[in-house]
């Protein structure tokens, strides 16, 4: 039998986005430009992954067990010519224009070569979701300046978001565990801005960021009405980097501890406003989780096609592993579970991106704007200063607040939950079912499977614990014990 | 566990030799694995009286049964898995050795229960492979019979010194032979790299035309089949008691952790799906330390189905032990993701799980 006939994935440059997912056919007919889009970001991400992750993943790896400092500028480099640093900023102003739906596949293909990798290209995109939230133009404009500049530069521009504090992970995310979390960080009102002392710990980019998004309560004893989000330059005096974490896996991207003693804020640079710190975090996650279940499928099905590459060349005595009876019944339930959770991720993107934030890009005023407007002026300090005239700002924040309620909000983190879950548990359980398969042989590094395993696992612990997922999906779901 | 009190003193002695020398190596043995350090390790157990613990008192060793020596790689498990392991393998070609019996086994035997200080008798086991390309084989050339071939990935090779290598003959019928490890032509390939087990330098080991006379012949050509079965049981058993060892501690370190950590407005312990995760553990825990321990008490129990079960059961507790770690868990420097690597490890040893299982039935049709 020819097991070769079925290439598909990593083994194959074709792209397959409607194919894998036929309901996406149907809405190709009806908006071809959105699915275009999101074919298109499978054939760059599959090419990337493909001609330039896979060639150097297992080396980086190596590398970063090494020393966990280790970065490939050089991959990153060609990642940013190829404009994925600022994959979701729109065409006209320089960026990729990807829509939610893009940015899922590009995702997907991208981590189904790495994940670590992706983190370092893709989560910078954290930046502009988080600039987004309270939809301030000025800022959010200002940012979308910088960030294609550095871009154009080839210079790199990082963002982390950094809300986990040494005493507090899933406290940090929820209003519940937040009402009694114990804080490690601390804002002080000073004439002019505010001066912060604490630590935040296992901050992905934290060591090599430009920009800290950052949640810290002015009053310790009453967090959940005075946490707050700043905005803090990495260049801050009394700004500094503590370890860069080993780690099990993902071990390209850098998780760092981040240290503040008396860095001074000043007002400007308060996102929001103390008490509404969880607002923003929450706003944050209604995206990303569902992003981090996508991530984590890309995961899986880069584990099971590797798998079966592996399989289809291991000859036992006299045939094949892929031709073990078992090994079929393990593979076909495995594509059954990616088929399902890919399903699922997509219909989220298509979600964010038709009833959440991404639709403003799609607003009519936005969308105008964007047509009209050519890029020199889009991108001036003009534009950045009309954005940041309070009218402005209020009308762009009273269309955002129309279209991105608080009710969307938990909404959405619920549905990302879901998705956030049944992307990692998947991750989690093809990587290792994976393994069982190809044996120790099919385990060594070399194979690039075990590296899926380690990835893997971390997924099911940030963006909210599956535990704190499963918590938040029940309460938004059925409701809240009194 | 009253029946097994009698070895309640080797197993204390051997639980702190183990928390002493092994666990403050560990970590780093996991980063980078250090041959000398190994060797070093291996010597001081001697002190305990580790390696030769199956061998008999009449070869110099403590005579001690199969099942105190699956106790004490348990033990040895909760500070490493990677280090019991290399204790397993030995083991079982100690086993196969002293089962086989003749001269040649017991100048080894002798020099395993008594090891040079600055370079240690440690043995490796052999068993055949339907994977290799080259598999290993005995040929007869101008009168001499000669090893050649390649063998699947083997623990403890470039520690060891005298290699227990089991060999399917061409007519279906086992073998077995004693290798020495400085014999010309034996030469261990490049290391695995698996993610766990990282102590153990697993490799494939290649023989060419290595001279192997008469005298070396541990079993009669042709014989060895319930050897090797034997052998294959025994080695089932031990990883499954080092998956229960290694298991032991993530469930304890997550406990602990529990205890400890402060969420969502007490410690974390008091929420009922941390104890539900812990609950699972204990369950699991003890029916695996039941199942294994019957392999060895000849109770009727399929060893290698023990293996499937108790290494599967360990991962999937390794892993929840993580989880109830968050962040905290997937660092190294908390020694839990280790666990989970080495768990994943220990699941492939001596077979895939999912084979094993499919086998143990039918095997009864044929
Ligand atoms: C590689 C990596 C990258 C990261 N990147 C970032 C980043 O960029 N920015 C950032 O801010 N953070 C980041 N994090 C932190 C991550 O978000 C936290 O680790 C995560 O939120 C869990 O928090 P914790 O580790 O403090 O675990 P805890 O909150 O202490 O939880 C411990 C365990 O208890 C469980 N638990 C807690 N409460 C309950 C309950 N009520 N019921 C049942 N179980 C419960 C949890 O599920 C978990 O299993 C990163 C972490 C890692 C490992």
């Amino acid at each position: 039998m020819d097991h070769l006939a079925a290439k598909y994935g990593l083994s194959s440059d074709a792209p397959d986005l409607v194919t894998t997912v036929p309901a996406l056919g149907k809405l190709k007919k009806i908006r071809p430009s959105y699915i275009k889009r999101a074919e298109s970001a499978q054939v760059t991400g599959r090419r990337f992954a493909r001609e330039e992750i896979l060639p150097r993943v297992l080396e980086i790896d190596k590398e970063c067990t090494r020393d966990p400092r280790y970065f490939d500028w050089d991959l990153w480099r060609k990642a940013n010519d190829e404009k994925l640093t600022v994959a979701l900023i729109p065409r006209e102003m320089g960026g990729l224009g990807y829509t939610a739906l893009g940015a899922t596949v590009l995702c997907e293909e991208m981590t189904s070569a790495c994940m670590g990798i992706t983190a370092n290209i893709l989560f910078n995109n954290f930046g502009l979701l988080g600039a987004l939230v309270e939809f301030r133009t000025g800022i959010v404009l200002r940012i979308i300046r910088d960030m294609v500049k550095a871009q154009r530069r080839g210079e790199p521009l990082f963002w982390a978001w950094a809300i986990t504090e040494p005493s507090a992970g899933t406290d940090v995310e929820d209003e519940r565990a937040m009402a009694t979390m114990r804080p490690s960080t601390h804002a002080e009102k000073v004439s002019g801005g505010y001066r912060i002392n604490g630590t935040k710990c296992f901050i992905t980019n934290g060591s090599l960021a430009h920009y800290v998004i950052a949640t810290i309560p002015l009053d310790r004893s009453n967090p959940l009405e005075s946490i707050a989000t700043f905005l803090i330059p990495t260049s801050s005096e009394g700004f500094s980097v503590g370890k860069v974490e080993r780690k099990c896996g993902q071990k390209a991207s850098q998780t760092a501890e981040l240290i503040f003693e008396d860095v001074y804020v000043p007002e400007e640079n308060l996102w929001e406003p103390p008490g509404r710190g969880l607002r923003h975090t929450r706003e944050i996650l209604s995206t990303t989780r569902g992003f981090i279940g996508a991530s984590a499928l890309g995961v899986a099905r880069g584990a099971l096609e590797r798998c079966i590459e592996y399989a289809s060349k291991k000859k036992i005595g006299n045939h094949f592993l892929i031709d073990e009876d078992w090994v079929r019944y393990a593979i076909a339930d495995m594509i059954k579970d990616i088929k399902t959770v890919r399903a699922a991720c997509y219909n989220f993107a298509i979600s964010v991106d038709t009833y959440h934030v991404m639709g403003l890009f799609e607003s009519l005023p936005v969308k105008t704007a964007l047509k009209m407007i050519p890029e020199r002026i889009l991108l001036s300090e003009f534009v950045q200063t009309i954005g940041g005239l309070s009218l402005v700002e209020s009308l762009a924040g009273k269309i955002k607040n129309r279209m991105v309620s608080d009710a969307t909000v938990e909404r959405f983190v619920k549905e990302g939950s879901a998705v956030k879950v049944a992307g990692t548990d998947l991750a989690m359980n093809v990587s290792s079912r994976v393994l069982d398969i190809v044996g120790l042989e099919g385990m060594s590094h070399r194979y690039g499977m075990e590296k899926c395993f380690r990835d893997a696992k971390v997924t099911q612990i940030y963006e909210g614990s599956n535990q704190a997922c499963r918590l938040d999906l029940f309460h938004q779901e059925i409701g809240s014990p009194q | 566990m009253a029946v097994h009190e009698k070895y309640s003193e080797i197993i204390d002695v051997c639980r702190r030799f183990a928390a002493r020398e092994i666990g403050a190596a560990a970590l780093a043995y996991d980063l980078e694995t250090d041959s000398q350090g190994v060797k070093a390790l291996w010597t001081k157990s001697c002190e305990v009286g580790i390696p030769g613990l199956l061998i008999p008192e009449e070869s110099g060793g403590a005579g001690q049964s199969a099942l105190c020596c699956a106790l004490v790689l348990n033990v040895l498990a909760a500070e490493c898995a990677g280090m019991a392991s290399l204790f397993a393998d030995h083991f079982v070609a100690c086993h196969t050795l002293i089962r086989a019996g003749g001269k040649e086994s017991e100048r080894c035997l002798q020099a395993m229960a008594n090891p040079a200080i600055d370079d240690p008798a440690i043995a490796a086991v052999v068993f055949p492979s339907e994977e290799e390309e080259d598999p290993v084989r005995i040929v007869e050339s101008e009168g001499k019979l000669l090893l050649s071939g390649r063998t699947a990935l083997t623990g403890n090779t470039s520690l060891a010194q005298h290699y227990a290598v089991f060999v399917k003959e061409r007519d279906g019928k086992i073998t077995c032979i004693l290798v020495e490890g400085g014999t010309p032509g034996v030469s261990v390939g490049e290391g695995a790299n698996l993610p766990g087990l990282k102590v153990n330098p697993f490799a494939p080991v290649t023989f060419k035309e290595v001279e192997i006379g008469d005298r070396f012949l541990v079993t009669e050509r042709g014989s060895g089949r319930e050897l090797m079965e034997s052998a294959q049981n025994l080695f089932f058993g031990f990883v499954a008691a080092i998956a229960m060892g290694t298991a032991q501690r993530a469930y304890e370190k997550a406990a602990g952790y529990a205890r400890e950590r402060y969420q969502f407005g007490t410690t974390i312990i008091n929420h009922p799906e941390i104890q539900r995760m812990l609950g699972t553990m204990r369950m699991k825990l003890g029916v695996g330390r039941a199942a294994y321990m019957d392999v060895f008490d000849g109770g009727e129990r399929d060893a290698g189905l023990t293996k499937a079960f108790c290494t599967d059961a360990a991962l999937e507790i390794a892993v929840d032990a993580v989880q109830i770690h968050g962040g905290y868990g997937y660092m190294h420097e908390y020694g839990v993701e280790k666990i989970m690597r080495d768990c994943k490890v220990l699941q492939l040893l001596g077979g895939r799980n999912g084979s094993l299982i499919i086998e143990s039935i039918a095997r009864e049709l044929r």
